[in-house]
């Protein structure tokens, strides 16, 4: 998003939807979506990478105090917010200098879904990881964190598509 | 200082993501007992491993020691087993020590062994390693001994057959160090290619049966009516490796009586 005050209530509400629906949703331990990483997903792309981590930490810190997980989020969080500068450079060059808009309505629904999965698998894969500190199962928490990466996405994509363009 | 400064200011997206990476599991362990467990189980698994690891380094780099105190206790070992109270044997004593220095490329080869008088090593005795006999001591100085070894055109070594008795004399003709002949053998002997040639007793320089060679050949010198054979020598002589002296406390008797 461009405008900070929309990205703040599509924040309250991404915050709102992952309390009150998405915590409720658990299929064996299998499938945990987080949409609230859309928070750091869709901040506005002129952003310097400093003020991404500043959010990401207080949204990390936030959630650990909600899900009582130590740590585990604000780690996931930081390092997601440090690469989507770059991530989001890579669907869309130039992004951060012109303050480009992103937007499924603006970029088109495959960029949107590249950029999404990749910074949200960034999450995932770390936050599950250190959840569960095994590469002995790694298949197991890879798998876990891949099939939470998609319904994450899907959820996502979903809300994102209320989103109009900003152009 | 400013050099200092300038590396925090210019590394500090990088340093503060660690620092709250680092702050995150420090937050997580504390909270989880399950992390707290994990993380000092896995200390101990590291510890563990490197602990292995150090240890496994320390062994290799002690082996020389322990290989000679093995050495010592297998010379203890091979005297008391040669106890005529016990087997009928001569009384033998071993003197354990290191082949230091050889050659197998000269008509007269020569090794060097790394004990000397001042371990009881005298001229004429027998040389073993765990593979064969080696040679006899010729010379002596305090600490070292020289030795002529049976790869040398004037060695002579009295040998047997294992399987039958018989003997003859070992002697080196020359070229392969891996190969002599086995002669003035009695021509009733039943030599069979693939029999051992042992060490025998008569010379007192070598206890019974060692092993020397593996006939390849054998052959019939029908103008003095002895058998000869080409024997593969077992003991490798181009490889410098731990050896005995062998001490035979009755040999100078033995000699004096041979002594028409």
């Amino acid at each position: 998003m461009k405008r900070w005050d929309q990205w703040f209530a599509w924040s309250i509400a991404m915050l709102a939807f992952q309390f009150l629906v998405l915590d409720h949703l658990q299929v064996y331990g299998y499938l945990n979506p987080y949409i609230y990483v859309g928070i750091i997903i869709s901040a506005p792309a002129r952003w310097p990478v400093w003020a991404h981590v500043a959010v990401a930490t207080v949204l990390g810190a936030f959630m650990d105090f909600h899900y009582l997980s130590g740590g585990l989020h604000l780690m996931a969080c930081t390092l997601m917010a440090a690469m989507r500068p770059r991530l989001l450079g890579l669907v869309l060059p130039r992004a951060e200098e012109e303050d480009l808009a992103f937007g499924i309505a603006d970029i088109g629904l495959g960029k949107w879904l590249t950029y999404a999965l990749a910074t949200i698998a960034v999450h995932h894969i770390w936050l599950f990881f250190w959840g569960s500190i095994s590469l002995n199962f790694m298949m197991d928490w890879l798998y876990r964190a891949l099939l939470s990466s998609l319904a994450t996405g899907l959820a996502l994509t979903s809300l994102a598509a209320f989103i109009p363009s900003q152009d | 200082m400013q050099n200092i400064l300038r590396f925090f200011y210019r590394y500090r997206m990088g340093i503060a993501l660690v620092t709250l990476q680092l702050f995150g599991i420090g937050m997580t362990a504390a909270q989880s007992q399950w992390h707290h467990s994990k993380f000092w189980s896995t200390r101990l698994s590291a510890q563990a491993a490197w602990i292995a690891n150090v240890n496994g380094w320390k062994w290799y780099f002690n082996l020389a020691d322990d290989m000679e105190l093995l050495a010592l206790e297998n010379a203890e070992l091979k005297s008391h087993a040669a106890d005529s109270s016990q087997t009928g044997e001569e009384p033998t004593e071993w003197i354990p020590g290191r082949l230091v220095f050889g050659q197998t490329n000269l008509p007269h080869n020569h090794m060097l062994f790394n004990k000397g008088s001042l371990d009881g090593v005298k001229a004429g005795q027998g040389v073993i390693s765990t593979q064969g006999v080696v040679g006899v001591v010729t010379r002596v100085s305090d600490h070292y001994a020289r030795i002529m070894p049976i790869i040398d055109a004037d060695s002579r070594i009295s040998a047997a057959s294992m399987a039958s008795g018989h003997f003859g004399t070992v002697r080196w003709v020359g070229r392969n160090a891996q190969r002599a002949t086995w002669e003035h053998v009695g021509i009733q002997a039943p030599l069979q290619i693939g029999d051992t040639v042992v060490s025998d007793g008569r010379s007192a320089i070598f206890p019974n049966n060692w092993p020397i060679g593996i006939i390849d050949k054998v052959m019939v010198d029908s103008s003095q009516m002895t058998q000869y054979a080409y024997i593969a020598l077992l003991h490798d002589f181009s490889r410098l490796q731990p050896a005995y002296v062998v001490n035979m406390p009755q040999q100078d008797e033995r000699q004096n009586l041979s002594q028409p």
